[in-house]
């Protein structure tokens, strides 16, 4: 497979990892709210769970690999944000508070 | 000369090098028949033998050189204040003082004034020289004598001199002592207007009690205009002055400020004939001097007397940023919620974990050009890009891309995708209440004593995305940029209809994306409106409300038995609005909870004006109906559209979307600034520890000190003798600055905010500015600087501003049109104008100053301007 091909599947794999990923935290978000809402979460994850198995299922196997390191990237791109939001740019700069 | 001490009426202006510039002009006065009041000077040469036999020298040689000048000057000025006062000298100063007792037959209070030998060392204002310690008794006059003396050695006065190129060594001080005026009214008035420079006008300010209260901005004084022919009285405004300095200070307390009397808040302070008095002698000292002139006076028991006369400053804008290197555009975001420069402990605060290529210029924030100009794509010259910068209007960039740029450009992009994408995915589509939590996160960081104010601003606004299981609803401020989507859909919104509904206006656009349900901000306005219905519906709150001004209302209504349930309706919204203010971005402003004054002026306001704003709702929701009727209408010509109607699905889901963001935005700003309202009462409390142990004496002054200086002063490293100058000196240039609007760019220029309208070529009754919210307006202006003062809008007229934020919204809801001097398409006037369906200008540069209450105006929002048709009846 070409990277003109392996790069659109990949970058697919990355937005339906984002999107599961946001699913996932909507259980945070909503958790006031988890009774009513669980519902709409979970169909969410099925959807896009759905989508991504739908996908490696009808594609070849290269297609899949590519799916799999958009959804993995999508992983640690996510935990790296964090990671960078909250050991990098917001480490504890010493602040005068009183 | 070589007298240690001499009499003030024995010097002149030739003897700046004994007296001071100060006392020399003090003294000049007073031989010339001026009402100065008596005293004395302590030389210049009096320093210079203190300082001597202190054997100063050796160490005064080091400053510049010492690695910690900060320390260094602390030890010098410890040396001078503990050392013991020459006899010869406390002598002279006891028989000095002998001769103003003798005068005036009892005991005396004085006034202690630094009066500097030398231009060189600077206007004592700027240079962190103390002015004036009051209160001066017998006892401690020698104290503050040497204290005048020690603050030549303060950081500001010795980084002063060394950044000019002086030498510490040779620098003397000469102290004016003059007799307390135990002024009844004080103020000072201006020769010409200090604002504009015009000499036609004269400016008086006044206020109960000693001046201090004006010159530090502690109170709203009374405004007198006087037309310089004539001396015609041309403006008068009476303020609510709520305190003033006494003449004497009340024993046991080292309280300076005093709450005024209720009887006398609203009295004018000064009758016609007494402003006119105050002007002939101030006009007296500008041709004595051959110059405007700036001038401190007093009144007692019917005497006037002249405390201070200087030449007058005219701050003009190009003195922002003068000297400073780079190239600064305004952060519009701020500005336009209010054009005050911020109080220093405010910056610190907001700015607190600001990105890169942000600062703080005189109190306003700015954006590094040069930073910005690299990032973004676009191939334009400079004054273009930094204008659509400081414009921030409704439409897409109308300049060209720069090809070797664009593939930077689409990296960053990407980046910041990378970024953010699972966070706009998570608020992609979220219920109206998901962030209700955060008021909950409010109230555990208010009550947690762990966290002070720089804590709790970083808890509530900043921190709150780095912590991996807090809820989207507690990040706020990362919810309000992230609602910039909104555009993207206005932007897909206006090309849609240009292309299948032509004839259609931008009004369009603005009707089908307003009118949401939800939005804090309007149900703010709305239950104004309930609580000014429930007034009318019961006849003695209404009776209170129609007899009292606002700022006695609350008092009234407690009083009144019929009006508990008001009271109680009351307490309800400010339960959940109260942490609103007017100029809420800015810590010292007052919130709702604090004083409900506002609030109950906004109800007085609707009650007084007979009639529903309601209605105006109902009126847009019906035009907003009709509408939709109409494209509906037109859509159906197009083909496939009656079977199908795609076309109108597709509007219809890009509106709604767009009105989601558009409510995010409203809403997560309503929350914010909830956090902001923790951080102001944690520094409430700090403040009245302080003031408590003595360490602040006037309630506010914490906001003119920074972080680390607050800091210093609860671990007693400051006392606040160390911090009464630097305190005066910011509520000085704070009150200088609040008086101009800033600068749009800094080391570059701009060119004219809009493109003359083809209709309105060059024409001089026509104001131009930005279209914010579109249609046509005909009606009387009604200038408001300030809504906490001046509530009474009636229905239909033309609101004027200087900017507004969310505590105006009730005022949009009589006006039938907007003008504003700041502001931008995505300022709230824009915003609110368009929900409410009313035209606004923005952006219109001095409107505030050359529009009058009572002008004719006819307001354009399709093209951006305003034009003065005639005079209606004067107010």
């Amino acid at each position: 497979m070409s990277v003109l091909l392996f790069l659109p599947v990949f970058s697919l794999g990355m937005v339906i990892g984002f999107e599961l990923i946001a699913a996932g935290h909507g259980f945070i978000d909503l958790g006031y709210t988890l009774k009513t809402a669980w519902p709409r979460l979970f169909f969410k994850i099925l959807i896009w769970t759905g989508l991504a198995a739908s996908i490696a299922l009808l594609a070849g196997p290269v297609y899949r690999t590519a799916l799999a390191a958009g959804l993995a990237a999508a992983v640690v791109n996510h935990l790296g944000v964090f990671a960078l939001n909250r050991f990098v740019l917001g480490r504890k700069r010493d602040f005068t508070d009183v | 000369m070589d007298a240690l001490v001499i009499g003030l009426d024995e010097v002149g202006r030739g003897d700046v090098a004994v007296a001071g510039g100060k006392g020399a002009n003090l003294g000049d006065l007073l031989r010339r028949g001026f009402p100065v009041p008596p005293g004395f000077v302590v030389t210049a040469q009096s320093c210079r033998r203190f300082f001597e036999r202190l054997n100063l020298d050796p160490d005064l040689k080091k400053i510049g050189a010492a690695p910690e000048e900060k320390d260094f000057c602390a030890g010098v000025r410890t040396r001078i204040d503990g050392a013991d006062f020459p006899p010869e000298l406390a002598a002279d100063l006891m028989k000095y003082w002998d001769l103003l007792l003798d005068r005036r037959g009892r005991e005396v209070l004085v006034a202690v004034r630094s009066s500097a030998t030398a231009e060189d060392l600077g206007d004592a204002s700027f240079a962190g020289q103390h002015e004036t310690y009051y209160y001066v008794t017998r006892d401690n006059l020698t104290v503050m004598v040497k204290r005048c003396w020690s603050s030549l050695f303060s950081p500001e006065a010795v980084s002063y001199r060394t950044t000019q190129g002086l030498g510490h060594e040779a620098v003397f001080m000469a102290v004016v002592v003059q007799e307390m005026i135990p002024a009844e009214v004080s103020g000072v008035t201006f020769t010409a207007n200090p604002v504009t420079g015009d000499g036609g006008e004269i400016v008086t300010e006044a206020s109960w009690g000693l001046g201090a209260a004006i010159v530090d901005g502690r109170v709203t004084p009374d405004h007198y205009v006087l037309k310089r022919l004539g001396f015609t009285l041309k403006e008068k405004r009476i303020s609510e002055k709520r305190f003033m300095v006494p003449p004497h200070p009340a024993p046991g307390t080292t309280r300076r400020l005093d709450p005024v009397p209720h009887w006398k808040r609203h009295r004018p302070t000064l009758t016609i004939e007494q402003v006119r008095q105050v002007a002939e002698w101030s006009v007296k000292a500008e041709e004595h001097f051959g110059g405007p002139q700036d001038v401190e006076w007093a009144m007692a028991e019917d005497r006037f007397y002249m405390l201070q006369s200087r030449p007058i400053t005219v701050l003009g804008r190009e003195e922002i940023g003068k000297g400073l290197q780079g190239r600064w555009v305004i952060f519009k975001p701020i500005v336009e919620n209010f054009t005050d420069p911020l109080t220093p402990l405010t910056q610190d605060i907001l700015l607190l974990e600001a990105p890169l290529g942000f600062k703080v210029i005189r109190g306003w924030v700015y954006t590094n050009f040069n930073l910005i100009k690299a990032l973004l794509p676009f191939r334009a010259k400079d004054e273009n890009l930094a204008r659509m910068l400081t414009e921030m209007g409704d439409k897409a960039p109308d300049l060209p891309l720069h090809p070797l740029k664009l593939p930077g450009f689409l990296i960053l992009l990407l980046g910041f995708w990378l970024m953010t994408a699972v966070f706009l995915a998570r608020t992609r589509r979220l219920p109206d209440d998901f962030m209700d939590g955060y008021r909950d996160l409010c109230r555990q960081v208010t009550e947690d004593p762990a966290y002070g104010p720089a804590a709790a601003m970083r808890r509530l606004w900043s921190s709150t995305w780095k912590r991996f299981l807090d809820p989207a609803g507690y990040m706020v401020v990362l919810i309000n940029l992230s609602s910039a989507r909104y555009m993207i859909g206005r932007e897909i919104l206006r090309k849609l209809l240009k292309l299948w509904a032509p004839d259609l206006g931008d009004e369009a656009v603005a009707l089908l994306c307003a009118g949401s349900s939800g939005v804090l901000s309007a149900e703010m306005g709305r239950g104004i409106c309930r609580l000014a219905q429930a007034a009318r519906n019961n006849p003695a709150v209404r009776a209170v409300l129609e007899k009292y001004k606002p700022d006695h209302l609350l008092a009234a209504l407690n009083n009144e038995p019929e009006a508990q349930e008001f009271l109680a309706q009351l307490a309800g919204f400010l339960a959940v609005n109260g942490h609103r203010a007017l100029k809420e971005l800015e810590l010292k402003s007052v919130r709702w909870e604090e004083d409900p004054t506002p609030v109950l002026g906004m109800i007085r306001n609707y009650l007084l004006a007979e009639v529903d704003p309601e209605d105006h709702e109902r009126e847009i929701a019906r035009t907003r109906a009709r509408l939709e009727e109409s494209l509906r209408e037109r859509l159906r010509k197009r083909p496939l559209e009656k079977a199908l109607g795609l076309r109108w699905r597709v509007l219809k889901y890009v509106a709604d979307r767009t009105k989601y963001f558009t409510k995010m935005r409203e809403n997560s700003r309503f929350y914010h600034i909830m956090g902001y309202g923790v951080v102001r009462r944690k520094i409430l409390k700090v403040e009245a520890d302080l003031l408590q142990r003595g360490k602040l004496k006037c309630k506010d002054d914490i906001f003119f000190l920074r972080l680390d200086e607050i800091a210093q002063l609860k671990a007693d490293e400051l006392g606040w003798l160390d911090v009464e100058d630097r305190i005066r000196e910011r509520r000085l240039e704070h009150i200088r600055l609040s008086k101009i609007t800033p600068p749009r760019a800094i080391g570059l220029k701009i060119g004219p905010q809009a493109e003359a309208s083809p209709a309105q070529p060059d024409d001089p009754r026509v104001l131009r500015g930005q279209a914010a919210s579109p249609g046509r307006y005909e009606g009387t202006a009604h200038v408001i600087l300030d809504p906490s003062l001046d509530l009474e809008l009636k229905p239909g007229e033309i609101l004027v501003a200087p900017y507004t934020d969310p505590a105006w919204t009730p005022l949009f809801l009589t006006a039938g049109a907007a003008v504003v001097e700041v502001g931008s398409y995505l300022s709230h006037a824009g915003t609110v104008a368009r929900e409410f369906g009313m035209p606004c200008v923005v952006d219109v540069a001095d409107c505030t100053k050359r529009l009058h209450t009572g002008h004719h105006l006819i307001v354009n929002g399709d093209e951006g301007w305003v034009r003065i048709a005639g005079e209606d009846q004067a107010r």
